[in-house]
């Protein structure tokens, strides 16, 4: 049995590390609820893959991680770039919320209207233990991008995180840094999608930075508590989910509250 | 200062409006800004202070008239009035310095800490900071990153201590006497304006073009559309 859960754990664990690494940025910027809308750009990301690999008869991972990631990029760019000229303006959340409900009704009626066989509960919530090797792989890389990210522009996203229109920024330089972190959110999220669903997403994205910025002593260890907190709640997720035989993706986001309620309060 | 008077800015009928529909916020400015000076701007709310500033600062254009810059090479550093500074990250004083200051400066660190009352609050985090404290720090920084010939401050006193205040006004003589620097500032604390500034810009309806030893009866009332005895009780000029 554990063979079988080798795969799925070491992508688990290796996706809270990354959304640990997210999770103060998107907390700090105030992109949490940018995350959710990106998170539910990627329900319909999953469902125009499902009914691609269905109707041209493939059933390669790849194919359908590159056709969600394609959808939900796109979204994320637009998103992206609302962010950046509307901040100033008033509604520009409205905006957000308005994408947020039309990608989620899009899906949905391409999910009735498709007719896809797949069920909508480990659409929704995730179903890890259908992670393979690719999957595995997958997230080893991702870990690898958005850790050199952070290692290599370490010093500029603390200027970026703390004010982007700093002085200490050129406009390039800000602006790359601001679309670089998009894409890293839409390709981690759709990594995400497979651990715990469009709806459970932000959890691993907003959970660990809110802790790690409330309880933080240094900008270090503002990454270091927010990755800590990530891994073993996650780890505790996996246990239980094991054990009583609970939904993957739902018992990571219980134990992340349980975990946040109980450090905060410590 | 009237016999060595080295041209830096000229502001020639300078008029700004955001928009065309818009009344002009200023209208035919004209005036000098010299090496080595410090310049007061002082107005009501509303009359284009920071404006100026950003039109010093080629942040706006003017909608007609023209700024020439004598030396087109010439540096500017600006403090702002507003900050948007995430305070929320838990950056220690420390580790401010660290990525916000280069590490080669014109000034040495300690020094200016220790003028601007910061020494003691290094391992800090920002957020545990007092506003006046934030002000401070934001004011090193700008002194310390900067080689600027003219440094632009907005508002600095708001939210500082009296001592502070008196640190700060120093600092600033300091930056003119020992570097040769000019030195442009709005506030409203107008004892600590006439006693720092060699000239006194005033922005409203009119615009008035002192030296500081016109400032008198006269100008305030029109200023600030109340009468010199209530400026008088609030300033103690």
């Amino acid at each position: 049995m554990l063979s079988f859960y080798l795969y799925p754990l070491g992508t688990a664990i290796i996706l809270s590390l990354i959304a640990g690494l997210l999770s103060p940025v998107v907390v700090s910027k105030h992109y949490a609820f940018l995350g959710e809308a990106i998170s539910h750009s990627t329900l319909l990301g999953l469902i125009i893959a499902s009914y691609c690999s269905t109707k041209f008869q493939f059933s390669s991972e790849l194919a359908n991680f590159f056709i969600t990631l394609l959808i939900t990029t796109l979204s994320t760019f637009f998103l992206a770039r609302a962010e950046r000229v509307q901040r100033n303006h008033d509604f520009s959340d409205g905006h957000i919320g308005i994408f947020l409900t039309a990608t989620l009704t899009l899906s949905f009626i391409l999910y009735q209207f498709l007719n896809l066989k797949q069920d909508l509960f480990s659409l929704l919530f995730g179903d890890i233990t259908l992670s393979g090797k690719t999957d595995f792989y997958l997230a080893l890389f991702l870990l690898f991008i958005v850790f050199a990210v952070f290692i290599l522009f370490f010093a500029r996203w603390i200027i970026y995180l703390c004010d982007e229109n700093d002085s200490a920024l050129s406009k390039k330089e800000s602006s790359f840094l601001h679309y670089l972190l998009f894409f890293l959110l839409s390709i981690s999220i759709v990594s995400f999608v497979r651990l715990c669903g469009p709806f459970l997403v932000n959890a691993f994205l907003i959970i660990p930075g809110t802790y790690a910025l409330k309880k933080a002593k240094g900008i270090k260890n503002l990454f270091i508590r927010s990755v800590l907190f990530s891994f073993f709640a996650t780890l505790c997720g996996l246990i239980f989910s094991l054990y009583f035989d609970f939904s993957v993706g739902l018992s990571i986001a219980s134990c992340q509250l349980i975990f946040y309620i109980f450090l905060c309060m410590v | 200062m009237t016999e060595q008077l080295t041209p830096l800015i000229s502001v020639n009928n300078v008029s700004f409006r955001y928009n065309e529909e818009d009344d002009f916020l200023l209208k035919d400015l004209s005036f000098t800004i010299y090496k080595n000076e410090i310049l007061g701007i002082v107005g009501e709310n509303g009359t284009g202070k920071s404006t100026l500033f950003s039109l010093l600062n080629l942040d706006l254009s003017p909608t007609s008239g023209e700024i020439v810059y004598e030396n087109p090479e010439l540096e500017m550093a600006q403090l702002l009035q507003k900050n948007n500074f995430n305070f929320n990250i838990p950056l220690t004083v420390e580790d401010f310095f660290l990525y916000f200051v280069p590490q080669k400066t014109n000034w040495g660190q300690e020094e200016i800490l220790e003028i601007l009352q910061l020494t003691k609050t290094k391992k800090q985090k920002l957020s545990d900071l007092s506003f006046g404290q934030k002000r401070r720090l934001f004011m090193a920084r700008t002194l310390l990153t900067s080689k600027a010939d003219i440094y632009l401050f907005d508002e600095p006193l708001t939210g500082i201590d009296r001592a502070g205040q008196d640190q700060f006004l120093e600092l600033i003589t300091i930056l003119k006497e020992k570097f040769g620097k000019t030195i442009i500032f709005i506030e409203h604390n107008l004892s600590a304006l006439l006693r720092q500034s060699d000239r006194v810009l005033c922005l409203g309806p009119k615009v008035h073009w002192h030296p500081k030893k016109d400032f008198t009866q006269k100008i305030l009332p029109h200023l600030y559309s109340c009468d010199y005895e209530h400026i008088l009780l609030h300033e103690k000029l």
